[in-house]
């Protein structure tokens, strides 16, 4: 069973760790969400996965094999992010024409399809597109390329709300058709949680959270009431974050609960992923 | 695996610059041949006409891919985001950098003997590789060490083209002021000591010597561009 595996990945950049130690692993035909803050590290994770840079140690392997200098690894993966890596000059048909010719099988039929759907003339030279039409010509070849993880590193960049909604369509449409991993970055959580299997959340360089969405879900809790009675009840729990409006406090939680909360005059509530990833970041700033 | 197809990649942008180089270049020379003959009063009829800029072909073809060959980290771009591992990427670039050569060397001796045809027009002013001795003894030698010699200017091309890869914008511009420079004050050194000029004789004395020491060199380019495109990375924007 193919699946991505990085071990003890570290990256150093002008004498500063943005990457420490990481140790993870991506299952076949799911969907996860890289999550974090600016400049945590997700960007640098995605392009050390598709060898663009080369690590300062540690290393990434596809079932088994190591990827550096490995075509074959190298080729059942894509990625997308704001990077132009196409010569300007180039129309858009002739780069879905050298993608086939170096992938091969590249779906023509889907990019017709989603060059349609989202009106991007294929024979306009890559350099003379807009930054919005970059990214969908970007899309649409991530999307027809015949690979086994797709890595899409704030794919919405530039695109209107329009095509924003074209996008995730176009992506549950290839997935249901053609399962395979994605691999997405985006700060558009809410947009995107929806869509998510897995999440790994990076903080500081380092993965803070990596688990299912299921299990995530059920244990983000944001618990209100008053600010006595909050204390009380979430005292042996793993708070992560607090809020104060008047006489009211809302504790924010990761951790498993019972829902006996009979003696206290509390409202429990789920908490959005959102707002999780905010109070994890935000964990040893706070105090 | 993929080596074929990538060089098949380069060899289609290769050969499709060469066209355009050829074709600018024979249509330039004919056109400044003109202008000249013009200027100077010395266009009697057509047939007359002085194209000696043409015996420069070598001389141009090198240059051009020389300055063609600087043309690293686009490439690099293109084939790691279409998952190509940066040996494949030198792999096929020398193997599309050989077939090239041999293309540049057999249009050049082509160009060469057809203005043999014609003894006025290699008789010009302009110094012309064939003029040396030792070329003159056989068109095997000619061919192998031309075909070095272009291979060698494409691989300084390679090498320049992806070290200067290897560096951000800033460094980039100082590099650019910088080599010029060194390279005029290496040229200036040169000329003022006739002894090195000597010693340079003593490399290129004879046609295995020269055949050697061309060959030698062109493995030091090739190793060292292997050595480079091993570092080449994504810079940020």
């Amino acid at each position: 069973m193919t699946e991505i595996k990085i071990n003890d990945l570290n990256q150093v950049f002008n004498h500063q760790n943005v990457l420490k130690n990481i140790n993870l692993e991506f299952k076949n035909k799911a969907i996860y969400g890289l999550l974090g803050n600016n400049g945590v590290g997700k960007s640098t994770l995605m392009n050390l996965m598709t060898e663009r840079i080369l690590p300062t140690s540690g290393y990434i392997s596809i079932n088994g094999h190591n990827i550096h200098n490995n075509d074959v690894a190298l080729q059942q993966m894509y990625l997308l992010n704001e990077d132009d890596m196409y010569s300007p000059s180039l129309k858009v048909r002739q780069i879905f024409n050298l993608t086939n010719e170096i992938y091969g099988n590249f779906n023509f039929k889907f990019a017709k399809l989603l060059s349609k759907k989202f009106d991007l003339n294929l024979s306009l030279k890559f350099g003379k597109l807009s930054t919005g039409y970059r990214t969908i010509c970007k899309i649409i070849v991530a999307f027809c390329v015949p690979v086994k993880y797709v890595l899409l590193d704030e794919p919405t960049l530039g695109l209107d709300a329009n095509h924003r909604n074209l996008f995730y369509e176009a992506l549950i449409n290839t997935y249901s058709h053609n399962p395979r991993t994605f691999i997405i970055s985006s700060h558009l959580i809410n947009e995107i949680s929806k869509l998510l299997n897995y999440v790994i959340f990076i903080n500081n360089g380092k993965i803070i959270l990596n688990n299912s969405i299921e299990i995530i879900m059920k244990n983000s809790f944001a618990i209100t009431g008053s600010k006595d009675d909050v204390k009380q009840y979430t005292r042996n729990l793993n708070v992560i974050g607090k809020r104060n409006l008047g006489k009211l406090s809302t504790f924010y939680v990761y951790d498993h609960i019972n829902n006996q909360t009979k003696s206290f005059n509390i409202k429990i509530e789920k908490m959005n992923l959102q707002r999780l990833l905010i109070c994890l970041s935000n964990i040893g700033k706070e105090g | 695996m993929k080596i074929s197809i990538i060089t098949r990649l380069f060899l289609r942008k290769d050969l499709k610059a060469a066209g355009y180089f050829y074709i600018f270049f024979i249509m330039g020379s004919i056109f400044l041949s003109i202008i000249i003959d013009l200027i100077f009063n010395r266009l009697d009829s057509i047939i007359n006409l002085n194209f000696g800029i043409l015996n420069l072909i070598d001389y141009a073809s090198w240059i051009f891919i020389l300055i063609y060959s600087l043309i690293t980290y686009r490439n690099f771009k293109f084939l790691i985001q279409n998952g190509i591992s940066r040996t494949t990427f030198w792999e096929a670039r020398i193997s599309s950098v050989f077939i090239i050569s041999v293309v540049y060397t057999f249009i050049d001796l082509l160009i060469d003997e057809i203005l043999k045809f014609n003894p006025t027009l290699v008789s010009q002013n302009f110094i012309t590789i064939y003029n040396h001795d030792y070329f003159n003894s056989s068109i095997i030698w000619f061919i192998i060490i031309s075909l070095l010699n272009i291979m060698g200017m494409s691989l300084i091309g390679i090498v320049w083209g992806s070290f200067r890869s290897l560096f951000s914008k800033k460094i980039k511009l100082l590099l650019r002021i910088v080599i010029p420079f060194l390279i005029l004050f290496s040229i200036i050194f040169m000329i003022s000591d006739s002894s090195i000029f000597n010693k340079l004789e003593m490399f290129y004395s004879d046609i295995f010597s020269t055949v050697f020491y061309s060959s030698l060199i062109d493995i030091i380019l090739l190793l060292a561009s292997y050595f480079i495109y091993q570092k080449l990375q994504i810079k940020k924007n």
